[in-house]
Order: structure tokens, then C-alpha cells, then sequence
């Protein structure tokens, strides 16, 4: 048969550098690296959905090559350039499953709305990356257009560690992840991960290469050096704004609440924006309501935007009655560098005129917001009418509130007692909603109430829950996000209708002049966040209990003539509290690493570090354990007589083929039996097992069908099988045989041969 | 015919095949694959073409093949002025009993060696390949048929040796295995010499099996158990010449009925009740061989050998041709 002994010599050594031509080792490490790298960017997506997808990814990346070069062992050319390709077509089968299954045919064929969805997509992921902060939600949009990122990086990584051969250029892609958060505002890059991330990028440049050790090294080397530096050196999107003359860039999200302490705390100052009045009385420009409790926390509505809600012209206040005096003000706004989609107007507006691309009016909060656009470098006009309530209206306002405002009522319901206990203490003497809110403002403006805008972060309540405004209750220091909330909370305890504005404050007065008016410039110092009140007849109405900030509206301040006085115990008016100037700025900005995370006592961090610890050693396990069951099935098989000569057969294949021994299909059992004698160990009774397998499988599969089927069972073959295959494992070394038992190479061939049939 | 196996066991199949192969042997030096394979054909019924160049045993070993057997044998040496008749027979006038007679031709006999078979004109050879493939004579209406068993051993010299008209492949399709005898090694060809020093080996050739036996044999063989899987690997190979590149034409029908008929004759020389696909897997070139042609590409290396070549070629495509085995998987 020479047919036969031309494909013959095949040794343990040629089994190897199949499974090196393969690249599994490679793979695994590359996913490794990959793991690494991404989990890096923790420091600007929040939770670990999105890594995990990314990980599943490169997994089907890079699976998808192993798999291609598996199946055309003899075609390495062609393997190296199919590879990518179905890396491409795995990971894209993939995304749209996960994305767009509901309006793909079969949940996997792109349909023309299927095109529509990831359009759809990317254009909210644009949105959703510019309305939230770091670290973000990451939400479907946001999803969506990190799992094409990674499966494109993944695909570049394919092609360099496998298609090109070479490994070290991986880290161009690694290094492209460490851009992101470089280059994202207020992303920091996580030491500990870049750390980890080298680490396992020189072990995949060693783990091949060793008699290469100090090319890998210098390659590696400057690979991780320029990956250090290039995020360094490359011009991030805020220098590239400020080349528009804009100056630094200030941006807010769709939570400005979260940012508002870091702003203000930030030593230096960027100039948001600057004004002018017809009037030259500066004013509050608001950016953007916050009136929902989720769970327990503050936070703004997802606002819908209606496309009508054009803010050329506005509709009459919600709320305010005719007889309230108004008086009409005339804003003249340049934003700065301002990545905001909320847009600072004063209250109640009742035109913009002047803007740049889209922008809607929200009906409730008169606020100006864009889900297409930024603030940055807008000029416009704001028509308003400044609400010059008087005590007396305000008055009769008394306790009556209008339906439709619950929304503006609600409280989570774990609010601490202590904040209404304060709120009864506090407006004891207090009749009506008026008299209760100037009691509540004076109560917060006075002693033992501090304005600090570290003291919060130091002890441990700076956030935005109802349990962080009891704790501020009780520690008396704050800054403009602690008194707003405990106002606006305060007054929901009392029945008052109440929400946070977060904007600016009026700003300074600036040297130089808008076409003749005065010039206010507004910087991030200015950022502020304050209660407003809903009464009866008058509508919304602004408060400022912080001390040292702002400004106390008319209607709201003791000294003016017919508003109530108030005595609250233990306060005093005449020295109100002034701005905390000691202590230096807190240590916040190291970010959140793995081990901080881990050491902040919450045990979910601990169930899911463990959790995916496991999760990860039983993925590796998962092969091993699949082999061995399947052996251990047939050997048991053979045992109670269920087992047939060529399930024997089948296994002796698979050993063959998992120690490296290539044993194909075109092969016949004569020929297989010629190949395994000579491996080394396989002699004397090893080799009479064999033959007695052999005789077996031929009479079984090839001879006549006996007249009746015996079903006896069959130990005799059960235990040659057991000699055969510990002699094909006593034929290697132990870490081939450990490879095998981890990463048997006949289950690939066996997929594919599933793969085929249905194919 | 079913039965037949029963007169012909295992222990005495063997003892008869080994005693006309030790027979054969003592006469060609060497060639024990050619030999078997020679017996093969004979006892899978079929014919056998032996091709090589002048000197190396072609008639020889058809001539040692019909002494060991104890069966009617003629000969025919082929030549460019062989008339049909010639082989097949001739009806003669009977003056004395005033009717045409039929004279039997060489061809009527139980082994029919063909001597450079390709010498003879087309009209010739087809006269002697159509009987063998019909096991019948017919002249002038009247049909005779040829003995049984019957076998023709033909030989004949490369194609592109003087003064032959090479076999159209339709006629080549007809033989069931090709072989060609090759030149023996220096040993084998040393005590060739000195055992023709005194007289010819030949001569000292007696039967071995008779007539009633050899029938006894070839119904064995034909009671040889094929499996569907090995039917269906020879049809896979079959397939797999007419789809590959570097032929123009491959394997017809009757080349896979041959190939298994074949395989089941070289099972019983083994001893085995049934059919292997290495027995496929040995006789695809000695079946398959003369029946292919390589496209023009493959064919430019040496039309004469490009045996050669196309026996790279069925190697190739054997070796590709998965083995059919039953999953395994569970019970």
C-alpha cells in the first residue's frame, strides 16, 4: 500500500508543531491579553456586562482562526488569510444576534431594518457618550459600538499574531484600547491594569519565541513604552476643541450632579461661558433639572425631546398666575467650551433665538436641551421674564397644591426619619408652604451649617442619596448639591412640591463690554445646584440655601420687607457660615482600581470577582472535562456490552490525535494500526491489544452481520482499549499529555466533523 | 452457485492458491505482487493485461499461470495481418455433408493468452475483446459460447513501440487489472540465469488445480461478504476520478464492479470472509490504471509511462477518499 506509507513518518514532534501551526497557546494568550487590556477600562464604563461581551468576542474572533486553521491543516496559506475573514463573519453573526435578533430573519440574517438598528445605534451611542459622565453607563447604544471596536481590534490582532506572523505588533491594538480613556475627558488609565496588560502581552511574545528572548523583550519593550507614552502625547478631544478658541473644555452629562463637586473642587477654572443683561443684573443660568429619585439617588429624567418643542418660543410658565409682576430681560449668551447638551438659559424663558442646530424646550422644567448637538461655541439670545413674586402672593399661596405634581412629591421610601423630624423642628412656627420654606433656607443658611466642599468627601456622604442629606444634617457641612437636596427633600417631607436646578451661578463681572452691556463670565467655579418650590399661582420659585453662594432671591431674604422672620434655634443670622478654606484637596482621583473595589467591604464585589474566578477555571476545565467524560462513556459502554468495537476505535483515534499523532479519516484501521506500532512503548501486549482492537473493528464494521447481533459485553476489548491508550500516553512527555487532557485537539476535529455534515 | 462455497473450504482455498503461486514463482523470479495479482484476476474472473517492454516475462507468466492450472489453453500471437477469424473461428463448407461447419477459434478455451495483443489491427482486437466481454462468439448468426471459466491474459508493448495500434480505451476498460512486470532486481534476475542454464522451468510445470477446482474457487470468491461501507469507499474513489483536475477521463462503471470483484478475490487470498478497504486501497492502480487518462498537463511527462504519473495520481485520490467507519459515538 504505498498510498499508505507516503503519508506515513508522522511522529509526537509533527503533532506539536500542528498544534503550534494552530496557535492555541498563542490564542489563549492573546485572549488573556486582550482580557486584561479591556478590563482597563473600568475607569470610564461602569459594571462588567460590556466586558464580558467583549471578551465573548475575541473569544469568537480568535476561535473562529483556530478553528479555520484546524480545518485546513494542509493549506496554511489559505488559512492565514480565510482566518480573519471568519473572525469577521463569527464576530458579525455574533453582534447581530446580541443587537439586532428581534428584527434580523432567523435572528441572524441582516434585514434592511437590521442596517436601520445599527445605524440607530451608533447615532445614540454619539448621544449616549456625550450626555453621560465617566464612569458610564454602558448602555445598548454604547454596547453596541464597543463590541464593533473590540471585534475589529480582535480581528487587527488576528491578523497580525496569526495571518502576519507577527506577535509583537499586537500591541498596536492594546495600545489603541489604552487611548480610550486617555483621551476620554475625566478618563483616567488604571496603572494596575496598563501593569497587567504588558505583563501578559510579554509573556504571548516570550511564550513562542523563547530562543528569541531579547529581540521579544526590545520589542516588547518599546511596544509598552510608546503605549505609556502615546496617550501622553497624542492631542486629546479637549486640546483639539480648544484649537476653536473655545478655551478648556467643561463638560457636564446628563448627571451634572455627579461631576458638580469635582468641578468645583477642581483648582483651576475654565470659563464656561460668558453673558450679558439689557438689564446688567446678572443672573442664574439653568442647565438642567433633577427631580427623580432612582432608588434612592437624585437624578435627572431622561428627557424626550419633542421635535415641536422648538425654544423659539416658549409657552406661558406652568403654574404662574397673570397678577404675578414680571419683568422681561433680554440675555445675550457666548458659551465657552462648554460639552454640554443641556444649554444655560435663565428662568422662565420664553425665547431662544440664535442657536446652532437642534434644540428642544422641556415643557416642565424650561429647560433647553439638544440630543444632537453641544452648548460648546453656541451665541444666542434669551427672551425671559424675571418673577418678581411678593411675599404677600406668596403668602396666600398657603398649603394648596395643585394636582398633577406628584411626580415632584416623591420620596424614596427608605428616607431616614431624621430629615422630617428636622423639617417639623424647623417649621414648627411656620404657617404655610411660604413661611416653611424661608424657615427651611435661614435654617440651612445659618450656623451650625457650613459651606465645604471637601468635608463631605472626607467623611464619607458626598453623593446624591437621601441617606448622604441625613448624614449632612447631622455633620452640618456641605456644598451646593448637600443644601439644595436637603431643601428640596425637606420640603417634599413638608408636602411642598420641590426639584434641584443644576447650573450656574450669576458669574463675575468681567472687564470689557458686550456691544455696550456689562459682561459676565461664568467659569466651573460657578457651577451650582439649588431648590425650587412650586406654589400655588406663582409656579416655580428659586431658593438658595447655601451659604456664601449665590444669591438669596428678593421674595426669599430676611432683611426684605414682608417676608415672615424666622428664629431658628440655635442660628445666627448675623454670622453665616463661611466658605471651609482648610485642608487640602482630598485624595479622590486615584480611581477605582480591583483592589479598591475589592477592599471597600461590599461582598457582591467578592461574589463577582469569585464568581468569574471560577467561571473562568471551569471555561478552562470545559474541553478536559468534555474529553474525558466522552471516554469514560465508551469505556463503560464497552464494559455492559452497549459499546461497539468502533467506539473503541473512535477513541483510540481521538488519544492519537490529542498527543499529536495525526491519524486522519482517509486513513484505514490497517493503516492506523501500522502508524500507532510505531510509536515508542507500543509493543508486546500493547501491541497485541491493538491487534486484537483491529481484528474487532474490521469483523464489526467490514464483515458479515452476524445472524443474530450479540450484545455481549465486552471487557476483554474494554481492557485492551485501557492498555492501548496508557501506552499512547506513556509514548510523550508530560506536558504534551497535559495539553492534551486540557486542550484535546479531537474535539476541534470532532466539531468540524459535525460542522461538516451538516454543511 | 450460492452453495458452491461449500465445496471449497478456507483451509483448502489456501493450500490450492499457494501451491499455483509457489508453481508460478518457481518460474518468474521476483514478481510475487505481478503473480498474485495474476491470480487475482483469474479467480475474480476477470481479464488480465500485462504490459511491459519486450524480455521481461510477460508471456511467461501467462504461460506458467495456464500450465499450473489444469484448463484448456491457446494462444494467439498477435499480428498486424490477424484476421478476426483468425481468433474467433471460421465456418467452412462441409462438401460432405453439404452444410457450413463452424470451426472453433483459439479464443474457445478456458485461459486465452493474447500475445502483444496491440500489434493486431483495431478490427482484430475488438473481435477478441468482444467476446470477452460477452463470453460468446457469434458467426453468421449463430452464437457459441466460450467456455467456463474463462480468462484472457493479454500482453503488449508500450504504445509507442513500432508497429502498434494501441487499445482504445473502451477495449483497455474491458481488463480488469493491468500490471506491468517490471525488470527484476540483480539477484532475481542472477538466479533466473542459472535456473535456465539446463532447461526451461517451464517445462517442468505440472497442474495443480483442476478445472472442477478452479470453478470451486472463483464461486468462493464471488461468496466473498462486501459491506455497504466498503461499496460505497470504492464508489467514493470512482467518484473522485471523475471529478479531479488531472483527468480527462476517470473510472467508468464497470471499473468500480471490478474493482470490488477484485478486492473480494485478493480478501480470499488473504483468508479473510470479507472485503477491507485496504484490499480497495491495493488494487486501485492495478484496476484503475490503464482505465484513466490525465489531461494534457499531467500526460506531457511520458505518454508510455505516464502510468507513472497517474499512479501518483489514484494515490493521491485513495489517500484523500475517507475511510467509511461507523461513528462509535454510543451504543
Amino acid at each position: 500500500m504505498p498510498s499508505r506509507s507516503t503519508a506515513g513518518a508522522v511522529t509526537a514532534d509533527r503533532g506539536r508543531a500542528a498544534a503550534r501551526r494552530v496557535g492555541v497557546v498563542r490564542a489563549v494568550l492573546l485572549l488573556g491579553v486582550f482580557g486584561v487590556t479591556l478590563g482597563g477600562l473600568h475607569t470610564i464604563l461602569e459594571g462588567v456586562v460590556w466586558w464580558i461581551l467583549s471578551i465573548l468576542l475575541c473569544a469568537i474572533v480568535f476561535g473562529a482562526g483556530l478553528v479555520v486553521r484546524a480545518v485546513l491543516p494542509t493549506r496554511i496559506l489559505l488559512g492565514r488569510i480565510l482566518s480573519p475573514l471568519v473572525g469577521i463573519a463569527a464576530a458579525s453573526l455574533a453582534i447581530i444576534i446580541r443587537f439586532s435578533a428581534d428584527v434580523s430573519a432567523w435572528g441572524f440574517v441582516p434585514t434592511p431594518e437590521t442596517i436601520e438598528r445599527f445605524q440607530k445605534l451608533v447615532r445614540d451611542a454619539g448621544y449616549s457618550i456625550t450626555w453621560q459622565n465617566v464612569p458610564a453607563n454602558a448602555d445598548e447604544p454604547i454596547s453596541f459600538v464597543l463590541a464593533l471596536g473590540v471585534a475589529a481590534l480582535a480581528v487587527v490582532a488576528e491578523i497580525f499574531a496569526f495571518s502576519l506572523r507577527l506577535p509583537a505588533l499586537v500591541g498596536l491594538p492594546l495600545a489603541a484600547i489604552f487611548l480610550v480613556p486617555g483621551i476620554t475627558p475625566e478618563g483616567a488609565t488604571d496603572g494596575w491594569f496598563f501593569a497587567g496588560s504588558a505583563l501578559a502581552y510579554l509573556a504571548l511574545l516570550l511564550a513562542e519565541r523563547p530562543k528569541k528572548f531579547l529581540p521579544a523583550i526590545a520589542v516588547g519593550s518599546i511596544a509598552v513604552v510608546s503605549g505609556l507614552i502615546l496617550p501622553g502625547i497624542l492631542p486629546s478631544t479637549e486640546i483639539t476643541v480648544t484649537s476653536s478658541g473655545l478655551g478648556p473644555s467643561v463638560s457636564t452629562g446628563v448627571n451634572p450632579m455627579i461631576r458638580l463637586g469635582d468641578d468645583l473642587r477642581e483648582k483651576e477654572k475654565h470659563v464656561a461661558l460668558t453673558y450679558s443683561t439689557v438689564s446688567g443684573v446678572p443672573e442664574y443660568l439653568r442647565l438642567v433639572e433633577v427631580s427623580n429619585f432612582y432608588s434612592n439617588r437624585w437624578g435627572p429624567t431622561q428627557p424626550y425631546l419633542d421635535p415641536d418643542n422648538r425654544p423659539n418660543e416658549f409657552p406661558r410658565p406652568p403654574g404662574l398666575a397673570v397678577d404675578v409682576l414680571t419683568k422681561r430681560e433680554v440675555t445675550y449668551v457666548h458659551v465657552a467650551n462648554l460639552l454640554s447638551p443641556w444649554l444655560p438659559v435663565p428662568y422662565p424663558a420664553s425665547s431662544v433665538i440664535g442657536l446652532d442646530g437642534s434644540w428642544q424646550y422641556l415643557p416642565a422644567s424650561f429647560t433647553v436641551a439638544s440630543n444632537q448637538t453641544l452648548a460648546r461655541g453656541q451665541n444666542y439670545t434669551v427672551s425671559s421674564m424675571k418673577l418678581l413674586p411678593t411675599p404677600e402672593q406668596l403668602l396666600a399661596a398657603g398649603t394648596r397644591v395643585p394636582s398633577g405634581l406628584s411626580d415632584y412629591l416623591a420620596l424614596p421610601p427608605d428616607t431616614p426619619a431624621i430629615i422630617a423630624d428636622t423639617a417639623k423642628t424647623v417649621t414648627e412656627r411656620a404657617r404655610g408652604n411660604y413661611e416653611k420654606a424661608i424657615a427651611i433656607q435661614e435654617f440651612l443658611r445659618s450656623a451650625p451649617f457650613q459651606y465645604s466642599e471637601t468635608a463631605p468627601v472626607a467623611d464619607g456622604y458626598d453623593g446624591t442619596g437621601v441617606e448622604y442629606v441625613a448624614a449632612f444634617l447631622e455633620q452640618h457641612r456641605g456644598y451646593c448639591i448637600h443644601f439644595a437636596s436637603a431643601m428640596a427633600v425637606m420640603a417634599r417631607e413638608l408636602g411642598i412640591p420641590s426639584r434641584i436646578i443644576v447650573g450656574f451661578q450669576p458669574g463675575h463681572l468681567k472687564n470689557g463690554d458686550d456691544n455696550g452691556r456689562k459682561l459676565f463670565e461664568v467659569t466651573t467655579a460657578d457651577l451650582h445646584a439649588w431648590p425650587e418650590l412650586y406654589f400655588s399661582g406663582i409656579g416655580w420659585v428659586r431658593f438658595e440655601p447655601t451659604p456664601s453662594r449665590g444669591s438669596v432671591p428678593e421674595y426669599a431674604r430676611q432683611s426684605a420687607a414682608g417676608v415672615p422672620p424666622v428664629t431658628v434655634p440655635g442660628s445666627d443670622p448675623a454670622n453665616p457660615a463661611t466658605r471651609d478654606t482648610e485642608g487640602g484637596r482630598p485624595q479622590l482621583d486615584a480611581g477605582p482600581t480591583v483592589a479598591r473595589w475589592l477592599t471597600s467591604g461590599d461582598s457582591t464585589a467578592w461574589i463577582i470577582v469569585g464568581g468569574t474566578l471560577a467561571g473562568l477555571i471551569a471555561l478552562i476545565l470545559l474541553p478536559a472535562m468534555m474529553r474525558s467524560a466522552r471516554r469514560r462513556g465508551r469505556l463503560r459502554a464497552l464494559k455492559s456490552g452497549s459499546g461497539t468495537a468502533a467506539s473503541a476505535w473512535h477513541e483510540i483515534l481521538e488519544s492519537a490525535e490529542d498527543i499529536g499523532i495525526i491519524v486522519g479519516e482517509t486513513l484505514t484501521p490497517r493503516d492506523v494500526v501500522a502508524r500507532l506500532e510505531r510509536v515508542r512503548g507500543m509493543s508486546g501486549a500493547g501491541s497485541d491489544a491493538l491487534a486484537r482492537i483491529l481484528d474487532a473493528v474490521e469483523r464489526e464494521e467490514f464483515g458479515r452481520p452476524p445472524a443474530v447481533a450479540a450484545a455481549a459485553p465486552k471487557p476483554e476489548l474494554a481492557r485492551d482499549l485501557t492498555e492501548v491508550l496508557s501506552r499512547l500516553a506513556g509514548s510523550v512527555d508530560s506536558g504534551t499529555r497535559m495539553r492534551a487532557a486540557l486542550l484535546p485537539p479531537s474535539l476541534v476535529q470532532r466539531a468540524r466533523r459535525v460542522v461538516a455534515r451538516f454543511a | 452457485m450460492a452453495q458452491a462455497t461449500d465445496s471449497v473450504d478456507f483451509a483448502s482455498f489456501h493450500a490450492l492458491t499457494g501451491k499455483i503461486l509457489r508453481g508460478v514463482e518457481t518460474v518468474i523470479d521476483g514478481k510475487r505482487e505481478a503473480v498474485e495479482l495474476a491470480l487475482t484476476t483469474v479467480l475474480a474472473e476477470g481479464h488480465l493485461l500485462i504490459e511491459d517492454v519486450p524480455g521481461v516475462g510477460k508471456t511467461m507468466l501467462a504461460k506458467a499461470l495456464a500450465r499450473s492450472i489444469d484448463c484448456t489453453v491457446s494462444r494467439i500471437q498477435f499480428t498486424p495481418d490477424l484476421l478476426p477469424s483468425d481468433v474467433t473461428g471460421v465456418s467452412v463448407f462441409n462438401q460432405g455433408r453439404g452444410e457450413f461447419e463452424f470451426k472453433r477459434g483459439p479464443v474457445f478455451a478456458n485461459l486465452v493468452i493474447g500475445d502483444e495483443i496491440n500489434r493486431a489491427s483495431p478490427k482484430t482486437q475488438s473481435a477478441l475483446l468482444e467476446s470477452m466481454e460477452e463470453g460468446q462468439v457469434s458467426v453468421d448468426g449463430v452464437t457459441y459460447p466460450l467456455a467456463r471459466p474463462f480468462t484472457v491474459v493479454a500482453t503488449q508493448n508500450p504504445v509507442e513501440m513500432e508497429g502498434t495500434y494501441p487499445l482504445p480505451e473502451a477495449q483497455r476498460d474491458r481488463f480488469m487489472v493491468r500490471i506491468s512486470m517490471g525488470y527484476p532486481d540483480d539477484l532475481a534476475e542472477l538466479a533466473m540465469l542459472k535456473r535456465r542454464e539446463l532447461s526451461s522451468p517451464l517445462d517442468a510445470l505440472t497442474p495443480v488445480v483442476s478445472l472442477q477446482q478452479l470453478s470451486d474457487m472463483i464461486a468462493m470468491v464471488r461468496g466473498i461478504y462486501v459491506s455497504e461501507a466498503v461499496e460505497q469507499y470504492a464508489v467514493s474513489i470512482a467518484q473522485e476520478t471523475r471529478r479531479d483536475r488531472e483527468l480527462r477521463l476517470g473510472a467508468s462503471p464497470r471499473a468500480t464492479l471490478h474493482l470490488v470483484r477484485a478486492a473480494k478475490a485478493r480478501a480470499a487470498l488473504d483468508g479473510r470472509e470479507f472485503v477491507l478497504p485496504d484490499d480497495i486501497d491495493a488494487l486501485a492502480v492495478p484496476v484503475l490504471g490503464h482505465r484513466l487518462i490525465a489531461s494534457a498537463r499531467v500526460a506531457g511527462a511520458g505518454s508510455a509511462f505516464q502510468s507513472n504519473s497517474l499512479a501518483d495520481i489514484i494515490h493521491r485520490i485513495v489517500a484523500a477518499t475517507p475511510v467509511p467507519l461507523g461513528a462509535g459515538a454510543s451504543a
